[in-house]
């Protein structure tokens, strides 16, 4: 049996979301059962079913916060205001 | 409504309703949890089939279900075994949908309206547990030499016991000269061993549908010796209360 990695998306702009994770045989199984086992009940419109085998798994060590690096936090505020003078300054809407 | 009529819907209905009943007893048991749900989720409709069609008899469709005398039933002996062992219930699940694929065909152009309704709404659900049986049969002719003994075994015990699905009702031939059946049985089950034998010899194999008994005796009102134990369980519920509303 493998396991795989079950992703559904709402209509509309919704981004792919993952849903939980399911065993069968093989691909074509895997399809089959997938639609009883997550979507029954018009729970999405597209699915992607992903073999756990395929995805690649990133160390948690990688990618560990650097606590001692405050600077690197950024909450966005000093963009906006950037953003904002920018916009004062020559009226683009768009920026 | 004519008695041919009545006699077909009954016998079609039968099988839906003591399929589904089998089917759903592998509720928690089934061998991996995405196939429990598969088939549940297939008992449920073949359920809501039976429903569909007893609802062209008349009004009480729990009364036909569940409160005939048991010579009063039709379902043929296929339905009826307990087939615990997996592979004998996919098996029979593998030769029971092929068939019903080819029977609601068989009603597509029904001059029935009703009839017809229903078998438009039936086919769409029945590709998928076609396509779920044959995916799940191919899997394990082409899985470990075990399972492939396991499920050929299987199906050559029951490919002669599920000729009975076309043992004709009375009336039948009128049924099909006034267009309410596209097709008689015996075309029926040309059809349905076409699609069979196709599908096994997809996967190298090949069954044997000839052999000794008479499959087909549920049409005309003879039980196997599974009934009892399958008809009480089934009518539990309404043992307990008979008044029970669901």
């Amino acid at each position: 049996m493998k396991t795989y990695e079950v992703f559904l998306k709402k209509p509309g702009k919704a981004p792919y979301e993952h849903a939980g994770s399911m065993e069968a045989p093989d691909d074509e199984l895997a399809v089959i059962l997938a639609r009883e086992t997550y979507a029954r009940r018009a729970e999405g419109e597209h699915m992607w079913l992903v073999a756990r085998d395929d995805i690649v798994d990133v160390d948690p060590g990688l990618i560990e916060p650097n606590t001692d690096r405050p600077h690197r936090s950024n909450d966005g505020s000093v963009v906006a205001e950037r953003r904002r003078r920018h916009r004062a300054a020559t009226g683009d809407e768009s920026a | 409504m004519s008695d041919a009529l009545r006699e077909y819907v009954l016998a079609f209905a039968d099988d839906e309703l003591v399929m589904g009943h089998r089917h759903s007893e592998w509720l928690g048991i089934a061998p991996f949890l995405e196939e429990d749900l598969a088939y549940a989720s297939i008992a449920q409709d073949e359920l809501g089939h039976a429903r569909a069609l007893y609802g062209l008899l008349g009004d009480e469709v729990d009364v036909l279900a569940f409160r005939r005398p048991p010579g009063e039933y039709r379902s043929c002996r296929l339905v009826e075994l307990p087939c615990v062992e997996w592979e004998s219930s996919l098996a029979r699940h593998f030769l029971y949908d092929l068939a019903e694929r080819v029977r609601w065909e068989s009603l597509a152009t029904s001059s029935h309206p009703a009839l017809a309704g229903i078998a438009a709404k039936a086919a769409r659900e029945e590709e998928y547990h076609a396509r779920h049986v044959t995916a799940m049969v191919r899997r394990m002719l082409t899985g470990t030499d075990e399972s492939r003994r396991r499920v050929l075994a299987a199906l050559e015990e029951l490919a002669p016991v599920a000729r009975g699905l076309f043992e004709p009702a009375p009336g039948a031939g009128s049924l099909v000269a006034d267009g309410v059946v596209g097709r008689g049985p015996a075309e029926e089950e040309s059809a349905w061993r076409l699609g069979v034998s196709g599908e096994l010899a997809a996967a190298g194999a090949a069954v044997d549908f000839e052999g000794p008994g008479d499959p087909g005796a549920g049409r005309r009102g003879v039980r196997s010796e599974h009934f009892a134990d399958l008809f009480a369980t089934m009518t539990s519920v309404l043992a307990l209360d008979p008044e029970a509303a669901w």
